[in-house]
């Protein structure tokens, strides 16, 4: 009879501790349900991960890290563009890609000055403790920065062709103008 | 003995796991604590510092931390860079903000404000004191900001929906900013300012440099990546709509919206030599330069 009440006790006991705890633990996925810009970004955005420090730190370097996607994404689409414009123009075929290869080494060198992006949203990933940010940067902002950079890599490339710079920048512009156009 | 105390345990237990924390404050703080009143024509600031000997000087100093944050909003030259370094087996991160005041402790702001409120916390013994400056502003777009200055959760601690939506808003840019690691109130509202304020200067302009490098030898391959990324701006008008205390991680979080048009007009007398064209033709050397101006205000601020 003892030992029924004392098996009766303890399972009282668990039952009342597994209720009360299991209460205070939810699904992370459940708790925070991962935004669908995590996965797909809009086309003028990127998306920035950090993970393991303290939030605003990992906010900012999330932050940082979608900026610097889209600083990337720029300077790979201003490559292409201008390498089609240049094509387009001059006829001439230019390696203009910001690769370097050598002794079994490729280096890819972006740089980029970006104005007028901002941090739209911030969510952080209960299940891990990571941080994304999703950074958003208007057309005419990125227009500009496509713009700037494309500018600086023609002079460059026409050094001694200053006639044909118009007629690239308009032929960049119209590139430009479809792939990131309405 | 078991089955004797297997009912007290088990209420213990319970008692323990069900109950969430509460985050109470012995007395309610008033509503310009979270959110400083914003009017049209008026630029505000709080200051927070611990408890003094007196009230007088709680009080007294509270409005002189104000002061200088006040100075900030009013005008502030911001260098933000952030370094990281990714290889096969590791990678090193840094990120540093400076926010510094044209000429910090000059009296301006002090000479210009006034005294709009003051509170002391019965709870910690902490003062808190509200100042005010007229600004020549027509009207202010971060006005708009009032829709989102919802009271904060105190029983819930959940954060306003403001720290993971910066609102947007036209002709302003609002950035948020995020403190911890101090056991001094004023500390977390200074330190979410002025990571606010970098995130104002990271929009207004960022300076992007990325090497990839990938080395392939015989049957194997190695990937490193550098990024430097570095902002240097004059934000002008740069006032803190809301503040928000995370008990449950000991962090702070500020919302600090700056109209652009002031910024526009600041700008053009400060950047005018330094066109974007300019900047990213040499922005190693910017980067160079301004890691430089961060390590000497660094220094100096230590």
């Amino acid at each position: 009879m003892n030992r029924f009440r004392m098996m009766l006790g303890l399972m009282i006991v668990g039952t009342l501790a597994l209720t009360a705890c299991s209460a205070g633990v939810t699904d992370c996925r459940v708790a925070c349900p991962k935004p669908a810009w995590v996965d797909m970004p809009p086309v003028l955005g990127g998306v920035g991960y950090k993970k393991g420090i303290d939030p605003g730190t990992a906010r900012t370097l999330a932050e940082d890290d979608a900026r610097h996607k889209i600083a990337r994404e720029i300077s790979a689409k201003v490559a292409g563009l201008l390498e089609q414009s240049l094509q387009q123009v001059t006829g001439a075929e230019g390696e203009i890609t910001g690769h370097n290869y050598a002794e079994g080494i490729t280096r890819t060198l972006h740089k980029q000055y970006l104005s007028g992006s901002r941090v739209s949203q911030y969510w952080e990933d209960c299940c891990n403790g990571g941080y994304y940010a999703l950074v958003t940067i208007e057309k005419e902002a990125l227009m500009a920065a496509a713009n700037d950079q494309a500018k600086a890599a023609a002079k460059k490339l026409l050094a001694n062709a200053e006639a044909k710079h118009e007629e690239l920048s308009s032929k960049f512009n119209e590139l430009l103008e479809k792939e990131f156009g309405e | 003995m078991v089955e004797r105390s297997a009912p007290v345990i088990a209420a213990l237990l319970f008692l323990a796991c069900s109950s969430a924390p509460t985050y109470h404050s012995v007395a309610a703080p008033p509503a310009w604590v979270s959110y400083p009143t914003v009017e049209a024509g008026r630029l505000t600031a709080i200051g927070i510092v611990a408890a003094r000997p007196t009230l007088e000087t709680t009080l007294d100093d509270a409005c002189i931390a104000a002061g200088v944050l006040l100075e900030r909003s009013f005008s502030a030259h911001v260098i933000s860079i952030s370094e990281v370094k990714a290889w096969e087996s590791g990678h090193w991160d840094r990120s540093e903000t400076v926010v510094v005041a044209p000429e910090p402790g000059n009296g301006f702001a002090a000479a210009k404000s006034s005294q709009l409120a003051t509170w002391r916390d019965p709870a910690t013994g902490e003062g808190y004191c509200l100042v005010g400056m007229p600004v020549e502003e027509a009207t202010d777009p971060c006005l708009a900001m009032e829709r989102i200055s919802q009271p904060p959760d105190v029983a819930t601690n959940r954060p306003p929906v403001w720290v993971d939506s910066p609102p947007n808003t036209t002709g302003a840019l609002t950035a948020v900013g995020y403190a911890h690691g101090s056991a001094y109130t004023g500390n977390l509202l200074e330190g979410s300012i002025r990571d606010a304020m970098g995130g104002l200067a990271r929009t207004l302009g960022d300076r992007v440099t990325g090497v990839l490098a990938q080395v392939r030898g015989k049957g194997s391959r190695a990937t490193m990546e550098e990024r430097v990324q570095s902002s240097e701006a004059w934000v002008q008008g740069a006032r803190m709509i809301a503040w928000w205390r995370d008990h449950a991680r000991g962090g702070a979080y500020a919302l600090v919206c700056m109209p652009t048009a002031g910024v526009k007009l600041h700008l053009a007398a400060e950047w005018t030599s330094e066109s974007p064209t300019e900047a990213a033709t040499a922005p190693d050397v910017k980067h160079e330069e301004l890691s430089v101006k961060l390590k000497t205000l660094l220094d100096a601020s230590l």
